[in-house]
């Protein structure tokens, strides 16, 4: 049983001893519950609201249906290593030196193309800041003047939504020099990812090339490049389109 | 008093609410649209390092006559050639200087010019050219019938126009003319034939010179399909040639002869008259030969009024 107290005028609180008797209570504190109650409620809506539509946007939503910066779970799958030597000895001789360079090109390869393809944070503003010292001083400037290739492009965020699905493959050839040391590695890369675009079609980002990689100081970097784009329109996919939790291959 | 409180506070918090839709609606002010960006469809990017462009490069290519068992860099110099690279014009010139050319040898008289090798090896060889030439030589890349025959079935063969019939029992030459692909072996017998040419060991040397530009032609092609097919050509290369060429600047010269047009290769010998000293047939390079050095030291390549007429000229028709 519940049992309700009413209480009837008179301060709810026990007053002050300095306030009693030379103060009357202000109207003011007895403010309808309503006066607060309505333009709190409104200024919550409003901000609710705000947070959802401005996902529609452009903006970061904060639920199903706006971009996050969410990074699609990304890694090359390495379909071949393969040693190339200089001297007389018998290449097989180099496959585990050979395998060993291929994981640290495989790791330059996927930081570039992380950076470069979906990292929101990179393509919404169209910049890039973590793809170019990946490449070498001798390269950078012509990889910056050929961005628009490289990358998703200056002015991705116009365009999607959201990328996802990335997909990859690398085969890598590594020369060794006279002494038997690995001195540039070719990474032979297959790339591919689901942009999924504002005004709600698909595209397969797809990206194909041939990076040369030298040993340096911070791993292996770019030194020399032929790469190309086909990006090309696609069908909404099975499954949740575009999502940035796409199984890489 | 109240009741202006609440309406004021209604309308600030409808304000707010109202505010922030207004800018957060679908169909608000789009973000200019900013280029560059990649519409669907193809696109390519490409870079290769390159040696600086601002002077010539000049590689001598010796073909030693050794045989299995001999010192390589102490024998007579079989085939010599000069080759220039202009990397600022993309260009390049093949010079073959004749195995016989009588010159000065520095620290041995006069003799053949193939017998320098013997004398102080590569190094001398290059000495002795450069004195005869004035041509700055920056590296040396010699090979043997063996290793010239190996490196060229590692790449699987090289594609050349054979451009006469060529039978010749003594290299093993058997070909009709037209466009084939030669296996280590045949692309030897190529390169040694002499006795199928009417002017001898010059229209050999310039044979020589012809699978150079076919070697490059081939490499270009390969490349622009697979760019990886650089290692395998640097590979073939490095495992069966001794040179002087540090072993990045291997790699830097291969993209550095991929910028060079073959159709824009000038392939000649240097000119001259045979004679006898001594009992031994020699070659007294002319004046042209003088005149085409002078021209080439300069930026790698040679003037069309100084090039002097192919020695096969007669068997390809000209």
């Amino acid at each position: 049983m519940t049992r309700v107290v009413v209480v009837r005028g008179g301060p709810r609180y026990p007053s002050r001893g300095l306030s009693e008797g030379r103060h009357r209570p202000s109207p003011q504190r007895r403010l309808p519950p309503a006066v607060l109650i309505v333009p709190a409620a409104l200024v919550a809506l409003g901000l609710v609201l705000f947070l959802v539509l401005r996902g529609g946007s452009g903006g970061r939503g904060i639920f199903g249906g706006g971009p996050d910066d969410t990074i699609p779970a990304f890694d090359f799958r390495i379909t071949k290593t393969q040693p190339i030597v200089v001297t007389d000895k018998e290449p097989s001789q180099f496959d585990s030196s050979a395998a060993q360079v291929a994981d640290e090109v495989t790791k330059t390869m996927t930081a570039l193309y992380t950076e470069a393809f979906l990292d929101p944070s990179n393509w919404r503003d169209g910049t890039y800041d973590n793809v170019w010292p990946l490449f070498d001083e001798g390269s950078r400037t012509s990889a910056q003047q050929d961005g628009t290739t490289l990358t998703l492009g200056a002015s991705a965020g116009d365009t999607y939504d959201k990328v996802g699905r990335p997909k990859g493959k690398i085969a890598v050839k590594v020369l060794l020099d006279r002494e038997e040391k690995p001195s540039m590695a070719v990474a032979i890369v297959k790339f591919s990812a689901l942009g999924t675009r504002k005004d709600g079609t698909y595209t397969e980002i797809v990206s194909t090339g041939q990076f040369f990689l030298r040993p340096g100081g911070s791993g292996w970097t770019v030194y020399a490049f032929q790469v190309r784009r086909s990006d090309h329109e696609t069908t909404p996919p099975p499954g949740p389109s575009g999502s940035p939790s796409g199984a890489s291959s | 008093m109240r009741r202006r409180t609440v309406l004021a506070a209604v309308a600030l918090a409808a304000w707010i609410a109202g505010s922030t839709l207004g800018i957060s609606a679908p169909g608000g002010t789009p973000r200019a649209s900013a280029q560059p960006f990649l519409e669907i469809g193809q696109a390519h990017a490409g870079f290769a390092p390159t040696l600086d462009g601002s002077r010539p490069i000049f590689i001598l290519f010796i073909g030693s006559g050794a045989r299995p068992g001999e010192d390589v860099e102490h024998s007579l110099a079989d085939s010599i050639h000069i080759v220039s690279i202009n990397p600022a014009k993309h260009r390049s010139a093949i010079l073959g200087i004749p195995r016989d050319s009588w010159v000065d040898i520095p620290g041995h008289g006069s003799s053949k010019i193939n017998s320098s090798m013997v004398y102080g090896g590569p190094q001398l060889l290059v000495q002795t050219i450069e004195s005869l030439t004035g041509i700055h030589l920056d590296y040396w890349v010699l090979t043997t019938f063996w290793g010239f025959t190996t490196m060229l079935n590692n790449i699987g063969g090289l594609t050349v126009d054979v451009p006469f019939a060529m039978h010749d029992s003594y290299s093993g030459s058997d070909f009709e003319p037209g466009v084939q692909v030669l296996k280590g072996p045949d692309a030897l017998a190529f390169a040694r034939d002499r006795h199928s040419l009417p002017e001898g060991d010059f229209g050999r040397s310039e044979d020589g010179g012809r699978l150079i530009v076919a070697a490059l032609q081939q490499f270009r092609k390969e490349y622009s399909k697979d760019p990886s097919r650089l290692l395998t050509w640097v590979a073939a290369g490095l495992r069966n040639v001794q040179t002087n060429v540090p072993f990045d600047q291997v790699l830097e010269l291969a993209f550095t002869a991929l910028s060079v047009n073959p159709k824009y290769v000038e392939n000649v010998v240097a000119p001259g008259t045979t004679g006898m000293v001594g009992g031994s047939s020699v070659v007294n390079l002319t004046s042209q030969a003088q005149t085409i050095f002078h021209d080439m030291a300069g930026d790698g390549l040679i003037a069309k009024k100084n090039l002097p007429p192919s020695p096969n000229a007669s068997l390809l028709g000209g």
